[in-house]
């Protein structure tokens, strides 16, 4: 499923501040009749929506639109609808992938379980169903905000977000390797896995990139 | 030669009547531990109640006495009834929260009635320990099914009030000249909600046989059902049935969803749902069948409730679907070929 929205042309100014919102959300959510009304809240906010029903579908438009903002997930997804392992998966493709949404969980799985899991894989923040509208609509405010920022210090001052978990009695070889692993996976990303270019970014020889390729079983296809 | 035969005859006799006399000895104890077998199914297997009742027919079979002592769940239950003697049959039976210690006691026996007593006491023992399993597996399959249906109902509930909650919040806050769109998208998500709480009903209560029949078009019915989950359906024939209007919905519903959820679990296989229509003399047989399916791998555990291939499903759509189907006067059958996708056929009485 990947349905676009048609943005209405706002009537008055309050309409016109609100057209101005014009960040892309990703609307994850297998219940259709929810994923529906959902839209319509965002709409009349005047975000631009995309719809998902299911891990793959968000997938495919994640790979497919890289300007997705924010993206609102339901953690049980079909063909587990009743546990959180599908939606955790989806937050733990998008930290691979180095995508650059936040993710806004809204769930109806077990608060507190499911909030630390989903804080964990790198979910921006929880909201349990019910969650009013103004609390949803809050959250993803905040989440654009936190995405254009971190877009704009990108694009001005090329500076990168990685999230990493790390375990203090790892020590400090475990975070190097896994800031190493997802700073070439990203350079890569952008170079459009040139690994002439990707060097260059990253002040190394192709010769290196080639071995962090083989150390980490970085693939063509995995971003 | 001759002066053998009145010892023969006398051999002979002997060995007839011992025989006979053992036959029914024999056939006394099977009929004494069919009396227990029978009881302990009108009781229900259950053993406290059985303990209580059994003296009985034991008595009937000659032994003296029975004195047990029963840990039920951390309840404990003594009893003796008739007389303690010093030869016994000694037993202790353990299953989890329950433990029973038993003594039958015996008198003292021939050789050939010590067996018969033997024979039956251990049945006995048997029955006592069967009853042990089957509380123990009622109780854990009714712990499983209740944490189960919990899981299943809270995440439907906090679909349905998330969505009130959101609906509720858009009547109260919608922007001027936003209404017509408000207005559009209620209208589409409305006939879902009224779907999503009738499943979450049905799901709740047990199905009865079906009341409020009504002339219902099958066409009509599937093709709504298959809207409300997007789906293509292809529709040869047509007939109208006599059913309850929810069951058939339900009926529908439960189908459909058996077929998606094993699309989600194959999304490589496309869905490419036929629905074949006939009208028979009094009934009318519809065939739904994915062509694009795989064969069924698990044909007997189908319409068996809280089954569900992969554990993430709650397991009784289909239980569901069968139960409305018969009590509606109708039935519902899987052909499930080996090579070939499986049939769903659904039998519904003809509206005439």
């Amino acid at each position: 499923m990947n349905k676009q929205s048609d943005n209405n042309s706002p009537d008055n100014n309050a309409e016109k501040a609100e057209s101005e919102n014009i960040a892309k959300i990703l609307l994850v959510e297998d219940d259709p009749a929810l994923r529906h009304i959902l839209r319509n809240v965002l709409e009349i906010k005047g975000y631009h929506v995309q719809e998902a029903d299911s891990k793959l579908s968000a997938e495919a438009i994640l790979k497919s639109d890289s300007g997705i903002a924010v993206i609102i997930l339901d953690l049980g997804l079909p063909p587990s609808p009743h546990t959180t392992v599908e939606g955790l998966a989806v937050i733990k493709s998008v930290i691979a992938q180095l995508h650059p949404a936040k993710i806004v969980v809204l769930t109806g799985q077990d608060e507190e379980s499911s909030a630390l899991a989903a804080i964990k894989e790198g979910a921006f923040d929880f909201l349990s169903k019910p969650s009013r509208s103004e609390a949803i609509l809050n959250s993803v405010q905040r989440a654009v905000m936190f995405f254009e920022n971190e877009k704009t210090l990108s694009d001005t001052e090329g500076l990168t977000r990685l999230q990493i978990n790390a375990r203090v009695a790892d020590g400090l070889k475990a975070v190097r390797e896994e800031a190493e692993e997802k700073l070439v996976r990203h350079v890569l990303k952008d170079t459009g896995f040139n690994v002439y270019q990707s060097a260059a970014r990253l002040g190394l020889k192709r010769e290196s990139i080639y071995y962090f390729l083989k150390k980490f079983g970085i693939k063509r296809d995995d971003g | 030669m001759a002066s053998l035969y009145p010892y023969l005859i006398l051999i002979g006799i002997s060995i007839i009547l011992a025989t006979s006399w053992l036959l029914r000895q024999a056939t006394r104890r099977a009929r004494i531990t069919n009396e227990l077998v029978n009881l302990n199914e009108q009781l229900e297997f259950d053993l406290p109640d059985f303990l209580r009742h059994c003296w009985e027919p034991l008595e009937k079979a000659g032994f003296m006495g029975i004195s047990w002592h029963l840990d039920w769940f951390g309840s404990t239950l003594s009893k003796t009834l008739g007389k303690e003697g010093e030869v016994f049959i000694h037993r202790k039976l353990e299953v989890d929260d329950i433990t029973l210690v038993v003594n039958l006691y015996d008198g003292k026996r021939r050789f050939e009635q010590r067996y018969f007593s033997n024979i039956l006491s251990e049945s006995f023992f048997l029955l006592l320990y069967t009853d042990m399993w089957v509380k123990l597996g009622t109780v854990q399959g009714a712990f499983a099914q209740t944490a189960k249906l919990s899981v299943f109902l809270q995440h439907d509930m906090k679909n349905i009030v998330q969505l009130i909650s959101l609906v509720a919040d858009q009547l109260e806050n919608t922007p001027q000249g936003k209404e017509e769109k408000l207005l559009n998208s209620l209208r589409t998500v409305m006939p879902t909600l009224h779907e999503r709480s009738d499943r979450f009903l049905s799901t709740l209560s047990s199905p009865v046989p079906s009341s409020n029949m009504e002339r219902i078009s099958l066409n009509d019915a599937f093709l709504t059902t298959a809207d409300i989950h997007e789906l293509k359906v292809n529709i040869s024939g047509t007939g109208d049935a006599l059913i309850n209007q929810q069951s058939l919905s339900s009926i529908c519903d439960n189908l459909f969803g058996n077929y998606i959820d094993q699309n989600r679990r194959n999304p490589d296989s496309m869905l490419s749902i036929s629905i074949d229509i006939k009208e028979l003399e009094k009934n009318i047989e519809i065939s739904i069948k994915d062509t694009n399916g795989s064969p069924c791998l698990w044909p007997e555990r189908l319409f068996e409730p809280f089954w569900s291939e992969k554990g993430d499903g709650l397991g009784i759509g289909l239980y569901h679907a069968r139960q409305l189907a018969t009590g509606a006067g109708g039935a519902l059958v899987a052909i499930t070929p080996e090579n070939a996708p499986m049939t769903f056929v659904l039998n519904l009485p003809k509206a005439v």
